[in-house]
């Protein structure tokens, strides 16, 4: 009925920015980040990298509104590098790793023709137990 | 040879008088020859033709049949041994032959002609020859025998002759008919010893022939026939109906083809109980053939079984249906008498059948149990039908009399706790008779009563509120059918006037049932009236026989217009009728003094309720001069009912008078007319020949009232506010209140000291249970009404507030009232009707008097303790209230910053914080329902406008369905003071933002700012100045944080710059923020060292903790707010999280808010949503556990210390006990150790996760832990250092230490596997060396950090660390659990942590 044509949740309107940024006036080393057009796909990947970088003392996102094509991403630095340089670093990083992993994939996959058979462990090593977490931890056995 | 025995000869010889000459036998009426009786027609019926015969024969034999014959005559023979009958057969049959032949020798020749021939006549003319022959034949055998002319029977007119024959049979009892012998049932199964025992019987039975084929033939055969002669064959007709065919016995070689029913044993019929006079033969002869029978008795399951069913085994399921449903099977269900009092087991098995106890489907026990009771309670037999009834109305008051007793004296112990379903069972039972007439219907009616009022009985007369009592029984009612019923019996007037009485008591309590079932009985057609027409206007003068007018109609149709307003106006035409109780007043009524008096009383409480609606006040005009005859009376008569009851109708019109507006219709009665009739005066002299005495309270009460509504009205109506008014009174009541000290003690002020001291004394000794609460309650209620009076005199005396203080205008015991009030806020009466919620009535006059209390505060107390007061008291206000808590809560517009003692630089400079902005929100919270207005305990000229009803709403209102639409907020709940923040959170639903007045303009956060200025100033008074108990706990103060950070500021708004600019959040705003760590700091635990540079100088943090309400846990104390929509606690702190998560920049104070659900004492889901799913990298809490970057300082601790501290904030409670969760600990140790590049945790929860994780490891650290080390602990911490190596391992390692080989206990796992991951992690990082050297001990004083990173506090003497192989005691346990668990080359690395430090 009244819902928003599809295309508007990817489409950029004329003349919209797809980033804006607001300094955070009284935090220091604040600020919030408007990406239009994305939703959460993007938000919680450039959450998780913003977070792992050690200058980064907070981030956060949300998605006011599901109606919305934006969020809100919130990035709160210890002053060696500002907000806007650590989403970049974050933003190049993912984009590494994201091609890495498709070109892992696509090899991976044209494998698939030349050997036809699936590999024993299709899921590696690394997953020996499903409750793994990100890495080898072998004192999780307990 | 006794009387007795005639029976038994009577029912042998009965067939045979027929063959007496001179009876004419109906029988053998022209049958001539034949010998077999005539056919006959029925046209006279058996007991008729009986009767005759019976006449006929004489007197005699009419005593001879007595009922019980059956039962005795047939006997069973002793022995199978039949010899002695032909020797006792010649003896007889000689001795009857001598008796004939003296006989004939004493007839004439005629007479013994006429003799024979009448022989010859009826058995043919063949007799001659064939006695002829048996005497023949007789001789032949006996060989002796004495002349017979004639074989002839007995005659019947010789007496001597039965007895003979009696005797002989006697001897030898024999089975009577082969029809009854051959009887199912009646036969005993013969064993098989038996038939290689008995002889066969001596005359066969000709198989052919159930019929004598001749008088003396037959009598002999059934003389030798045994018991066990009489079999039947498996052939024989199998339906009991049938009767068997007498058989030949089986012949002596066994047959198996031969099935034997059993033996014939007397009457086999299972008798209802054994008889008394039983005869020992008869027992004899049962356990003679029952002796060594194995085979089960005829007609039981398994006999059937066994012949009909031989290829099922027994006890096959599929036979269940053939075990008789067996009565008594339960003898323990309880028996009841006519009476309805319950026999004994042991009683009810022994009671003879005459009590009329037994007329009940099954068993031998005496009494009906309640099944049968139920049962019979349909019958269609009335009479049967109103006996169980009137036996269950009995049982039903039994029970309701011991539900309401606890020591019931005549407990029916099987029913305790199964009271309330079988008032419902026996109520339906009663409801099903009420169409019935005569005195069934009356039984049922008597029923209903009994279940409905008489079980309720001490509530009957309360009114002022919903009962709501039993909801299910009243539910179960069908209303719509009964009610029309009830209007129909009224009508006809058919049952009894005790009936009807207790019908009109059944519509009363269902009109005090509720407010709805008061409205159907008023919408019931013609039941309203009928109702007048028979309880009310009845003839005057009354006629002989014409009933009286009833004042419990009266009563009915002031609980009706109580109701609600719709029921008032409805019944305002009715009331003019009421107005002949008035005009004939008692001494010249037609009725009965004491009669006409009640039914004043309650027309004048009648009128006094529709006038607490502002209706039919007119009548005070129109009827004037008959209130003013009236008022004389009043004054002359000595009754205080009706001296209250005029009182309180006074009071009530002078409130309709103060503003003629208020009544519906307007202007019914005005002030002035109240000024010329001159009640003031009336009223005033009601006092006289009042007495201080217990039975005058109430009309003391009730005269300072009218006197009080008088002054009201006269403030408003009056010249110059009343000023005359209240001097031309004061003149009076100065006297009557003087105080001791100023001379003779006034009689008034003995009354209020009195009911004080009463009332003091009351709530010393409150009992906890019974029917004594009640009965205190009550008392508590009358001298509270007292007081409350007495006050609102005096704050009606009071000259209008003009913002000073004045001197009380009389005397009344104020510093005890003050004591008094003090004790009321926080005495535990207030919950006692928790239990029984219409006990709330009660409690009216106490709020009132709270209420009042609070009124004369203002001239008597600073604002402070006012505010604290108004604060304490508020909680306790009862629904009907709302006015005056609107009044109450007014006095939070006192809070300001300067009066919360903020400091002034943290003021905003923008905007001025006012109370006023809240006022909506806590009116909203006291009358959420603007479509309900309760009426206050007395009217004021709002209420007589807009109250809709008198009663308060009973139990279940503020729960159930009517959850989304409360009748009304009070009580309220104990989280009021952050409703705004309730409404803020809810805006898109809350009602008060659409009823918000225009000009209010007030911003989000000038309501956050406003109520947590309150909370904070309501903390600090209530503690200063009001009972403890209401200061909110730490849970409920940081719960109203948590609801401040959950205000999401700007959400959905995508217009402007919602969202972006994180200093609009609400929790930023400079003030919020301030005031918010104000409102924490108590909970913060205070830092070793006396750093007063924070906020210490506060005068918060003067509170000793330790005295604070320990209401710690959250999950209760966001009940109040979370409880509305269902939602766990747990969800909505996934949600603060989340948005913490989401927006909150690491703001140090939702940080710390975020932090008390995790303290150990919670679930661990709270720890698992936030250490966890945090390193999950998904989830709403995604690395929130790294940006809570809390110092311990700043931890809140709402538990308030650890059990046995000092209740002060300890940190404590995260850390004890030890987390035992495997995967939590792996959390811990993935936050200490994180992937390189990223942050690790940091602060307080650095701490908890080292702390876990090394007490996890460290065996002397766990040691301190467990229960039963605790004292071991406390010495081993003060123990002195253990010898190196060399000497015995500390004791905490001692089960490992004696060989690295041996089993490890899945504890041991757990910690090896986790020192080998925090070492292969942590190499070289300091968090490792913070591991191994963690102490920290769940007793003394707490180990700040960074003291408890370094092997402990400098004082702690463990100061002899020393170099080079010196360890102490735990340094040296610890590297010898690393030694033994990893090796030893990494004990060496680790060893020069221990060595340094």
């Amino acid at each position: 009925m009244n819902a928003p044509n599809r295309f508007e949740l990817y489409v950029l309107d004329d003349g919209e920015k797809p980033v804006e940024v607001t300094e955070d006036t009284r935090i220091p080393n604040a600020a919030t980040f408007k990406i239009v057009k994305q939703d959460h796909t993007l938000g919680n990947m450039l959450r998780a990298q913003v977070l792992s970088m050690p200058q980064v003392l907070f981030a956060g996102y949300k998605v006011p509104h599901p109606l919305h094509p934006y969020f809100l991403l919130k990035i709160q630095t210890d002053g060696t590098l500002t907000p806007q340089a650590v989403l970049e670093q974050a933003a190049t990083k993912l984009i590494a790793t994201l091609s890495s992993l498709e070109a892992k994939f696509k090899r991976e996959f044209s494998f698939k023709d030349v050997e036809g058979a699936v590999p024993e462990d299709p899921y590696g090593v690394a997953g020996t137990g499903g409750q793994s977490w990100n890495t080898g931890k072998d004192y999780l056995d307990f | 040879m006794s009387a007795n025995e005639r029976p038994l000869i009577g029912s042998v010889f009965e067939r045979k008088t027929p063959s007496t000459p001179t009876v004419p036998s109906s029988r053998f009426k022209g049958t001539p020859g034949t010998g077999f009786p005539a056919v006959q027609h029925r046209s006279k019926s058996a007991f008729a033709r009986a009767r005759e015969e019976i006449k006929g024969i004489g007197g005699e034999r009419l005593n001879g049949v007595p009922s019980v014959v059956p039962s005795q005559a047939p006997r069973p023979p002793p022995f199978v041994d039949t010899k002695p009958i032909p020797t006792d057969t010649d003896a007889l049959r000689s001795q009857i032959s001598e008796e004939n032949e003296r006989k004939i020798a004493s007839m004439s020749q005629e007479e013994i002609e006429k003799e024979r021939q009448e022989i010859l006549d009826q058995l043919g003319s063949g007799t001659g020859e064939l006695l002829m022959r048996i005497r023949e034949a007789r001789q032949r055998k006996a060989g002796q025998e004495g002349s017979v002319v004639e074989e002839k029977p007995v005659p019947e007119k010789d007496g001597s002759g039965p007895h003979q024959i009696a005797e002989h049979r006697i001897v030898h009892p024999k089975p009577v008919a082969p029809g009854l012998a051959a009887k199912p049932g009646v036969l005993r199964v013969r064993s098989l010893e038996n038939i290689g025992q008995s002889a066969p019987s001596p005359i066969l039975v000709p198989s052919s022939s159930t019929r004598p084929s001749s008088r003396t033939g037959r009598k002999l055969r059934f003389a030798e026939v045994t018991p066990d002669d009489v079999h039947v064959y498996e052939s024989a007709p199998v339906s009991p109906k049938r009767t068997a065919f007498a058989l030949p016995p089986p012949p002596d070689i066994k047959d198996d083809s031969i099935v034997s029913l059993g033996v014939y044993k007397g009457d086999a019929v299972p008798k209802k109980r054994p008889y008394p006079t039983d005869s020992p033969t008869d027992e004899k002869a049962i356990n003679q053939t029952t002796k060594g029978d194995p085979e089960p008795e005829e007609g039981t399951p398994e006999d059937i079984r066994r012949r009909y069913f031989p290829n099922i085994p027994a006890n096959d399921p599929s036979l269940a249906w053939m075990e008789s449903a067996s009565s008594d099977a339960d003898p323990s269900a309880p028996r009841f008498d006519l009476q309805g009092t319950s026999i004994p087991a042991s009683l009810s098995a022994t009671l003879p059948s005459h009590l009329g106890l037994h007329h009940h489907a099954d068993g031998n026990r005496a009494g009906y149990t309640l099944d049968d009771m139920f049962l019979l309670s349909r019958s269609t037999v009335p009479a049967q039908r109103a006996s169980m009834l009137g036996i269950l109305a009995k049982i039903a008051r039994r029970l309701g009399r011991q539900i309401r007793e606890d020591d019931c004296h005549d407990k029916i112990v099987e029913l305790v706790g199964k009271e309330g379903e079988l008032r419902k069972h026996i109520l339906s039972a009663g409801l099903a008779a009420i169409d019935q007439v005569g005195s069934l219907g009356a039984r049922a009616v008597e029923v209903i009563w009994e279940c409905l009022v008489e079980w309720d009985a001490p509530t009957s007369e309360l009114e002022g509120i919903e009962l709501m009592l039993s909801p299910d029984i009243v539910s179960s009612m069908q209303l719509d059918y009964f009610l029309p019923r009830v209007e129909e019996m009224f009508a006809q007037s058919a049952l009894p006037k005790e009936s009807l009485a207790q019908l009109l008591a059944v519509v009363h309590r269902l009109a005090q049932q509720s407010n709805d079932l008061a409205e159907t009985i008023m919408n019931t057609p013609r039941l309203i009236p009928t109702i007048m027409r028979t309880f009310v206007l009845t003839p005057i003068p009354a006629l002989a026989d014409s009933p009286l007018p009833k004042p419990s109609a009266l009563q009915l149709l002031i609980t009706l217009a109580s109701a609600s307003r719709t029921n008032a106006l409805a019944l305002v035409e009715p009331a003019d009728a009421l107005l002949r109780f008035v005009t004939l007043l008692p001494d010249s009524s037609p009725f009965p003094q004491s009669l006409a008096t009640s039914l004043l009383t309650h027309t004048l409480r009648f009128y006094t309720t529709l006038a607490s609606y502002g209706l039919y006040s007119h009548i005070a005009t129109s009827a004037s001069q008959y209130f003013s005859a009236l008022g004389k009376y009043v004054l002359s008569t000595t009754s205080a009912q009706l001296r209250i009851a005029w009182a309180s109708l006074v009071e009530a019109w002078i409130v309709c008078a103060t503003d003629p507006h208020a009544t519906t219709p307007p202007h019914e009665v005005l002030w002035s007319q109240v000024c010329g009739w001159g009640w003031a005066g009336e009223v005033r002299a009601l006092r006289e020949g009042l007495t201080e005495d217990e039975a005058d309270r109430d009309v003391w009460a009730a005269i300072w009232n009218a006197e009080a509504a008088w002054l009201e009205g006269a403030k408003i109506n009056g010249v110059r506010g009343g000023e005359e008014e209240r001097a031309e009174l004061l003149q009076v009541l100065g006297i009557a209140f003087r105080h001791p000290s100023k001379g003779e003690v006034g009689l008034e002020f003995k009354v209020v000291r009195n009911s004080l001291d009463a009332i003091q004394k009351c709530l010393g000794d409150i009992p906890g249970t019974g029917a004594a609460v009640e009965r205190n309650l009550r008392t508590i209620a009358r001298h509270g009404h007292v007081l409350a009076s007495a006050l609102r005199l005096l704050l009606a005396c009071l000259p209008p507030w003009n913002g000073t203080s004045l001197t009380p205008p009389f005397d009344l015991p104020f510093s005890d009232l003050v004591g008094l009030c003090g004790q009321l806020a926080k005495h535990l009466i207030w919950t006692l009707p928790d239990s029984a919620p219409h006990l709330q009535v009660h409690l009216r006059p106490l709020t009132n008097l709270l209420v009042h209390f609070h009124g004369i505060s203002r001239h008597m107390f600073a604002n402070e303790p006012r505010l604290a007061q108004g604060l304490a008291f508020l909680p306790r206000l009862l629904p009907g209230d709302e006015a005056a808590a609107l009044v109450m809560a007014d006095t939070i517009s006192l809070v300001t910053p300067d009066f919360a003692h903020v400091p002034h630089k943290a003021l905003p400079q923008d905007s001025i914080i006012t109370m006023d902005i809240l006022k909506p929100f806590f009116e909203h919270t006291i009358r959420p329902n603007a479509d309900v207005y309760i009426s206050p305990l007395h009217a004021s000229p709002d209420s007589i406008r807009r109250s809709t009803t008198l009663r308060l709403p009973g139990a279940g209102a503020g729960g159930g369905e009517d959850k989304q639409n409360p009748k009304t907020g009070l009580p309220l709940p104990r989280d009021w003071l952050t409703a705004p923040l309730t409404h803020l959170l809810r805006s898109g639903t809350s009602p008060v933002f659409r009823a918000l007045p225009t000009t209010w303009d007030a911003s989000e956060v000038d309501v956050v700012r406003a109520t947590l200025l309150l909370l904070y100033a309501a903390r600090f008074v209530l503690w200063n100045h009001g009972p403890k108990s209401f200061v909110p706990g730490p849970a409920e103060v940081v719960f109203a944080c948590m609801k401040v950070c959950m205000l999401e500021h700007g959400a959905g708004n995508a217009t402007g710059s919602g969202g972006m600019d994180s200093s609009e959040e609400v929790f930023r705003d400079e003030f919020v923020e301030k005031l918010m760590r104000e409102l924490l700091a108590p909970y913060k635990p205070s830092p070793p060292s006396s750093s007063s540079t924070s906020q210490s100088k506060d005068h918060a943090q003067q509170i000793p903790l330790s005295e604070l309400p320990r209401r710690t846990s959250l999950e209760v104390a966001s009940l109040p707010y979370l409880q509305s929509t269902n939602t766990p606690f747990y969800q909505f702190y996934t949600d603060l999280v989340a948005l913490y998560a989401a927006v909150s920049f690491a703001h140090p104070i939702f940080g710390a808010l975020l932090l008390p659900p995790l303290a150990m004492r919670y679930a661990e889901d709270y720890r698992k949503l936030v250490w966890q799913e945090s390193e999950d990298g998904g989830g709403a809490a995604a690395g929130v556990v790294r940006t809570i970057r809390v110092g311990v300082e700043d931890v809140l601790c709402t538990g308030i210390g650890l059990e046995g501290g000092e209740g002060k904030p300890d940190v404590r409670e995260y850390l004890y006990p030890v987390e035992r969760d495997a995967s939590l600990l792996a959390a811990y140790v993935q936050a200490l150790f994180p992937r390189t590049g990223t942050r690790s945790v940091q602060g307080f929860l650095k701490l908890v996760a080292v702390h876990h994780v090394a007490c996890t490891i460290w065996g002397d650290l766990e040691a301190g832990v467990s229960p039963q080390n605790e004292d071991a602990n406390v010495s081993w911490r003060s123990e002195p250092p253990q010898p190196p190596l060399a000497g015995p391992s500390p004791s905490s390692y001692s089960q490992a230490a004696p060989g690295t080989s041996q089993s490890i206990s899945p504890s041991d796992n757990l910690k090896i596997k986790l020192l080998r991951s925090v070492l292969a992690r942590g190499e070289g990082s300091s968090t490792l060396r913070e591991i191994l050297l963690y102490q920290q001990s769940p007793r003394g004083a707490f180990l700040w950090p960074p003291a408890c990173y370094e092997g402990g506090g400098e004082g702690e003497g463990e100061g002899t660390a020393g170099e080079g192989i010196g360890l102490d005691g735990w340094r040296a346990g610890r590297l010898e659990f690393v030694r033994r668990s990893i090796g030893h080359e990494v004990a060496e690395k680790v060893k020069g942590v221990f060595m340094q430090n």
